[in-house]
């Protein structure tokens, strides 16, 4: 495009300074994850440190997440005379050591570096493409995540940013949608229906305006795949909006992002703002196409990252779902036809309408092509954002990815697809992560939640902890969902109190069925699933709740209790402190008890305890 | 039209274009089962209930939603979709208080029409006031096995009274959005929606205020359109379904909205739009107030006529011979007041009459209270001999400056006392004529209802009065004026509801209309009569489950001489009903007396409704027989079956049963889990206590007749206490060998010392004062039927001094 000729030859000028620093830089990942973790205190102390040390020249640049959630706040350091180091678990108390020592005099601090950002290892440490999460890894849609400065429009576009935009608008918006199509992208919001064909259809439909909405309402408990897409990459959701509203035709495009992401909706308006100024939105460009990107935020209802919800509630009307027919396509939002794309799959849009059909179809399996990032949560060593070929195994996700369960437990099962999904075992270690494949055992892709459970963990609680989850976010419009969630609720809460029957067994099964067949959305409809699944899997742990009253995984409160063992207690008074409610007595260097009719089961003295002497059972 | 074919459970149906699968099977006399598809309302799809199967698309959509098509093939009723259908009813019940559905004497309560409570919420085994008209009742009990199979989670929230006229019972909604959808279709912005989500979700409006503060209009289509009890219309809901629907014109504005009224044993008990279109939406007085109005007790029902100087009933042609008298004799000093909203015919007349007795005609107006100041000048002046005037315009002040007055009025007014004719008028709905309509066309008002008493359309007197002094009425045609074009419309803004009405403030006869701004008259003042002095304390009140209250008051006496099953009469201010309460616990050393307190109407509300230290006007007893209970000592064995109230009710019985050394079994019932109380309490002098549930969600499921008829054989003594359909279950079931079996009974009572005769019942073929004789009589005995019937004597004076919440404080 001519509007972007001379942009790129400034952006590139930019991107080489950044790459290649004449002097020493800091780079700090500070998406919301690196955040939490304190990266906004270790860039302060940064610049004080840097200032101090008459280094004042030196730029400290915030970027995005590069994935390692576990090893947050990262640090990537470029200066002279060694390659780009990456450090991590940076805190304010390691900064003085890396100014001094790596900025100052060259040295690498050793005992903090993760990775050499180069592509070869390096004085022992391995080159970051090499790094145990990184290498099974093909990053397409986090391309630039956490590697280009997320506020520059520059990076962007040095890294062929609105490239695609350029070859889409090289051809007609059919065939822009043939090529879509030819890729094989599913929408990965989680319902996986080919990209292409849905543009197809909001093509087809003749008005005289139409809308593209990006579905930004992340809202399964652990996922933050868009979060980090928005955070760290927002232009190329903005150029993937651009071509999905040149292919099917809309002038009017909505992002709505749930206001719990304040940083992503900063770096959104930020790139919007870019993007105006660069000319490419709210005017007309060389080809006629004319497009405008509004911000719609949230305000936190599940239930609207449903299409039909969503649409409702960018109306300003109460959100919930209707049902479809009439499907957006053909009646949308203001009752135009409107598409829908999710963040990761407008994002997918614009590297694959730059690279071109081929070379992303080539990826992922028969039915399943691509890439697909994940979040990896829970008891997993190495949590964080990842992006995948579909089709890798699950145990390789887990396992050499993920690195496994921490502190030595055992792995017990993965919970995919947020609210909607299913628990997997080490069973399915084995299976291709893809569409059919989930599904066939139970589970689902959905948006690319990965929670993973070990052997401390309940699986009736962790079913109850969903359906309370959809429970508190069913909208409450249809019987099935709304009466079903607060029925198997209190079905899982009776069982995990111990007072389950084994009828309850049939009933949640009963039960899920007539949620699974007869609720209006899809939130209805999947909410069984987390039990459907447990029950599959896990139905064991339920008959120990119910028979036995035992809960497994010594997890379930009211069915644990709490000894003191007296040979080995030291009567440090330790557990004695910790417990709320004054239920363990003793005194100093006597042996400890505790009443059991005080005890909540908390497990405070439990943890507390240096000498093993607190008997769970 | 466009039209097409599609197959419907194996038939080839047409269907027309824009129609859904429902209406094009419901269209061809195919049943599909929904509840929230209104053929008038926008699609939804909330209740799940009209599920199909088709094919060629993915699952079992709703039909409602589903455009028909061309060609395609519907499945209404697979065993899949029967199934489906079943656990989804069964999951809507479950959130809905459902014995009346799932009891098995449903069909009996039926014919018996028990009477549902009035209180505070919707229990007892009716639940709910829209029980015979229920929707969901009638989708519902043909899918519906009575075993509902899973756990009950109603909310047991309490009915809202905060708004005028309707009633919002939430434990009875299905959220089916009937109620916000017609109200977005009648008025472009719905003033409802739903409020919070899941399982906190309900109707409300906006942050869930009173709707009389938002931009509700009362038009009554929401609670028209309700499929349950959840909306319901205060007043009307009580009088039951009614028979028939008639269209007449509301002639309370110039508007004459048409409208169509509800009619019961000859009465108009409610009121609705003729149509769900714009055109037809009417005001908070039409939906609601117009019943009232007409019913009010304030109604002028007799005529009345002056003889001798003194004002008595008047008989056959007495009133009219009278009317032409005073006018042939006042000739040339008359005045006659004619109303704007008056019939055509009546208008008529009284231009007539005017014209020929060359009296001084006064044109009153909607919105007027008074005559126009020259006119009372000229009252005041003695000008006039004599006046004819229909409604309430001139006081007593003015009325004493005419010699000869005579009235027109349809409700009483203290001017009539002075009148030397009062003759009572029939209004629209009650008689027809001719109105104009909005463009100022004559238009037919129907009558809806017969006249009562001596009502009687004023056109009628004065076709009468115009015959017998030679009159052409004919003569007097006139024409009507369009409605003006800066006519306040009261169906789009609450702010423009007429406050008088022929000069009537409206207020007066349906308090509610106060809620909405309008004002009673000036000479209505609320009294409030509370225990002064003197009363009797309450130490202790508290609410042990819906609708009863356990309270405690301070009565030494009382508590000096209680015996058990002896009653005392309860009164929370001097006005209230002398309602009879049985003495469950007493304490003659602390002086203390203790009552289970059954909300069922507004008596009873106010007591429930004081708080500790506050006083009960009257508390009079203890009253009746105590039960004999001498022939049950060491050895005997006796069943205590209470209800509702009788479960307190038969715990003295018990404690005196069990002192005396008998074995006692107590059984109570009630209609869900959650309305039963002192079960532990019972326990405590009582061998055994059984449960029974209606709905089977605690012990087994059934009543009180059921244990009567497993184990009754086994024992020396029965007592029944409860509703009176429970005692006469039991009475059925009880076996023809029982030694003693006694119910308790406590029908409407005045005095409680056997003077005013209202207890009245029938026991065997004696009559029997249950007061003084009572209350326990032999079970088989009592004529129950009986006793049903006199309960609900005094049903409509009962609704009307029904108690509203008016911003936390009761009113009634």
């Amino acid at each position: 495009m001519e509007i972007l000729k001379s942009q790129r030859q400034t952006a590139q000028k930019v991107w080489d300074d950044f790459e290649n620093p004449k002097k020493n830089l800091v780079l700090v990942g500070a998406a919301t994850c690196g955040r939490a973790a304190g990266a906004l205190e270790v860039i302060d102390e940064f610049k004080r440190e840097l200032s101090a040390a008459g280094l004042g020249d030196v730029e400290v640049v915030e970027t995005a997440c590069i994935g390692l959630c576990y090893a947050e706040p990262l640090v990537e350091v470029r200066a002279a005379g060694v390659p780009p180091i990456l450090y991590s678990n940076v805190h304010a108390k390691d900064v003085s050591k890396i100014v001094s020592e790596h900025i100052k005099s060259g040295k690498i601090v050793k005992e903090k570096a993760e990775a050499v950002m180069g592509d070869d290892d390096f004085d022992g440490i391995a080159a970051f493409k090499k790094h145990p999460m990184v290498a099974l890894q093909k990053r397409v849609v986090l391309r630039n995540c956490g590697v280009i400065n997320p506020s520059s429009f520059e990076h962007y576009l040095a890294r062929g940013g609105y490239k695609g935009l350029e070859r889409s608008f090289s051809m007609s918006p059919e065939e822009v949608i043939e090529e879509m199509k030819r890729s094989g992208l599913r929408g990965r919001g989680g319902a996986g229906f080919p990209t292409g064909v849905k543009w197809g259809f909001a093509r087809a439909s003749k008005a005289d305006e139409k809308y593209i909405i990006c579905n930004a309402d992340e809202g399964d408990p652990g996922a933050f795949m868009d979060r980090s897409v928005l955070e760290g990459d927002p232009h190329s959701v903005i150029e993937g909006l651009m071509i999905a509203g040149y292919a099917i035709g809309a002038q009017h495009a909505y992002i709505y992002v749930r206001s719990e992401y304040p940083l992503a909706i900063e770096r959104l308006k930020t790139a919007i703002r870019q993007a105006e100024e660069a000319g490419l939105l709210k005017k007309k460009l060389e080809n006629g196409f004319g497009f405008e990107i509004r911000i719609k935020k949230g305000s936190g209802a599940f239930v609207c990252g449903e299409e039909t919800s969503l649409m409702a509630s960018i109306e300003g009307v109460r959100a919930m779902p209707r049902p479809k027919p009439p499907f957006p396509a053909n009646s949308g939002l203001f009752k135009k036809p409107t598409n829908i794309n999710n963040v990761e799959t407008l994002a997918a849009v614009s590297s694959i309408m730059r690279d071109g059909a081929d070379s992303y179809a080539a990826l992922g399996s028969e039915k399943s092509r691509g890439t697909k990032t994940f979040s990896l949560a829970g008891k997993i060593s190495r949590t964080g954002l990842i992006e995948v070929e579909l089709g890798i195994k699950l145990g390789d996700i887990i396992n050499k990815i993920g690195g496994g369960c921490p502190d030595g437990k055992k792995f017990k099962a993965v919970q995919t697809g947020g609210p909607s999904g299913g628990c997997l075992t080490e069973d399915h270690f084995g299976l291709p992560v893809d569409y059919e494949n989930l599904a066939a055992v139970g589970s689902i892709i959905g948006s690319g939640g990965m929670v993973v459970m070990n052997e401390d963990s309940c699986m009736v609680e962790v079913a109850k902890y969903f359906v309370n989850f959809t429970e508190n976010e069913s909208c409450g419009k249809c019987v099935p969902c709304r009466m079903g969630t607060q029925h198997v609720h209190k079905i899982l809460e009776k069982i995990t109190s111990g007072e389950g029957e084994m009828e309850d067994i049939e009933r949640l099964k009963k039960i899920a069925f007539t949620m699974k067949q007869s609720s209006l959305c899809g939130l209805g409809q999947t909410a069984p699933n987390p039990i459907l699944t447990t029950l599959r899997y896990f139905e064991n742990e339920y008959i120990a709740h119910i028979k036995d009253k035992k809960c497994p995984a010594l997890a379930c409160p009211k069915l644990v209790h709490f000894s003191v063992d007296a040979e080995k207690c030291t009567g440090c008074t330790m557990c004695e402190r910790a417990c709320p409610t004054g239920a363990i007595t003793g005194g100093l260097k006597n042996p400890h008890s505790i009443n059991s009719e005080k005890c909540i089961s908390c497990g405070a003295c439990f943890q507390t305890c240096r000498f093993g002497a607190i008997v769970r059972g | 039209m466009d039209t097409f074919k599609l197959t419907i459970d194996g038939r080839t149906v047409e269907a027309q274009k824009g129609m859904t699968v429902l209406q094009a099977a419901k269209n061809s006399g195919i049943f599909i089962p929904s509840l929230c598809a209104h053929d008038e309302l926008s699609p939804y799809g909330a209740c799940r209930l009209c599920v199909v199967e088709i094919d060629g698309v993915r699952g079992t959509p709703t039909s409602c939603t589903t455009p028909a098509a061309e060609g395609m093939n519907v499945r209404t009723n697979t065993e899949q979709l029967q199934l489906q259908r079943r656990r989804t009813i069964e999951l809507m019940m479950s959130g809905h208080p459902s014995p009346c559905f799932s009891c098995d004497s449903r069909e009996e309560c039926e014919t018996e029409k028990v009477q549902p409570t009035r209180g505070g919420h919707a229990t007892r085994c009716g639940n709910c006031s829209n029980r015979p008209g229920c929707e969901l009742r009638s989708v519902a009990m043909p899918n519906f096995d009575r075993d509902i199979g899973l756990p009950l989670i109603y909310d047991e929230s309490k009915v809202e009274r905060n708004d005028p006229f309707i009633d919002k019972d939430h434990n009875l909604c299905i959220l089916c959005g009937r109620c916000f959808r017609v109200c977005e279709k009648l008025h472009g912005k719905p003033a409802i929606s739903i409020a919070n989500r899941g399982k906190n979700a309900k109707i409300a409006s906006e942050f869930e205020k009173a709707w009389s503060s938002e931009e509700c209009t009362f038009c009554g289509a929401c609670v028209e359109e309700c499929p349950t009890g959840c909306l319901t219309d205060r007043w009307g809901k009580w009088f039951g379904v009614p028979e028939s629907e008639k269209e007449t014109v509301c002639a309370m504005c110039p508007k004459h909205c048409r409208v169509k009224v509800k009619i019961k044993d000859g009465r108009i008990v409610g009121a609705k739009s003729v149509s769900l279109s714009k055109d037809d939406v009417l005001c908070a007085l039409g939906a609601f107030a117009l019943p009232q109005i007409m019913n009010t007790r304030n109604r002028l029902l007799r005529a009345q006529i002056v003889k001798n100087g003194e004002q008595v009933p008047a008989k056959g042609g007495e009133i009219v011979e009278r009317f032409v008298e005073i006018l042939e004799n006042a000739r040339g000093k008359i005045l006659v007041t004619e109303h704007e909203c008056g019939f055509y015919e009546s208008r008529k007349g009284l231009r007539a009459i005017a014209d020929k007795f060359g009296a001084k005609l006064v044109k009153t107006g909607y919105g007027d209270t008074e005559l126009d100041a020259q006119t009372k000048r000229e009252i005041e002046g003695g000008n006039f001999e004599a006046a004819v005037v229909v409604g309430n315009y001139i006081d007593e002040k003015l009325a004493e400056k005419i010699p000869h007055l005579i009235v027109f009025d349809f409700m009483k007014t203290p001017v009539q006392k002075g009148a030397e004719l009062v003759i009572p008028f029939a209004i629209f709905g009650e008689n027809a004529g001719t109105v104009g309509d909005r463009n100022g066309k004559k238009t037919t008002s129907a009558a809806a209802v017969a006249t009562r008493l001596d009502q009687r359309p004023i056109s009628g007197v004065l076709s009468e009065v115009c015959q017998k002094c030679g009159i052409n009425v004919k003569a007097f045609d006139f024409e009507f004026e369009p409605l003006h074009a800066d006519f306040k419309d009261p169906t789009v803004d609450k702010k423009n509801l007429p406050e008088i009405c022929l000069g009537h403030y409206l207020a007066d006869y349906a308090p509610d209309l106060e809620l909405l701004g309008l004002s009673p008259s000036p000479a209505k003042t609320v009294s409030r009569k509370t225990a002064k002095g003197g009363g009797f304390e309450i130490l202790e009140t508290r609410t042990i489950v819906p609708n009863f209250h356990e309270v405690t008051i301070k009565a030494p006496d009382m508590a000096k001489y209680a015996k058990a099953g002896q009653f005392a009469i309860l009164m929370a201010n001097s006005d209230s009903e002398r309602s009879p309460f049985t003495i469950v616990d007493w304490n003659a050393e602390e002086g203390w007396v203790k009552f289970i307190i059954e909300e069922v109407g507004r008596s009873s509300a106010e007591i429930g409704s004081l708080k500790k230290g506050d006083k009960l006007a009257v508390a009079s007893g203890p009253l009746g027989t105590p039960i004999n209970l001498e022939a049950f000592g060491e050895g005997s064995k006796a069943l205590l079956l209470g209800g509702c109230y009788g479960i307190g009710a038969i715990y003295p019985i018990a404690r005196e049963l069990s002192a005396r050394g008998a074995k006692v079994t107590c059984a109570i019932e009630a209609s869900s889990s959650y309305l039963l109380y002192f079960k532990d309490k019972l326990g405590t002098v009582a061998d055994n206590v059984i449960v029974r549930t209606r709905d089977g969600s605690e012990g087994k499921k059934g009543g009180c007749s059921d244990v009567v008829r497993e184990i009754a054989a086994d024992f020396d003594l029965l007592v029944s206490i409860g509703c009176v359909f429970m005692m006469k279950q039991c009475a059925q079931a009880a076996p023809e060998n029982v030694k003693t079996a006694l119910c308790a009974l406590n029908p409407i009572m005045v005095d409680g010392t056997g003077m005013c005769g209202a207890c009245r019942v029938s026991v065997g073929d004696e009559m029997k004062f249950a007061c003084v004789d009572g209350p326990f009589f032999p079970l088989t005995k009592v004529d129950f039927a009986e006793l049903g019937k006199r309960r609900t004597a005094y049903k409509l004076l009962e609704i009307e001094a029904m108690p509203r919440h008016i911003g936390g404080k009761c009113h009634s």
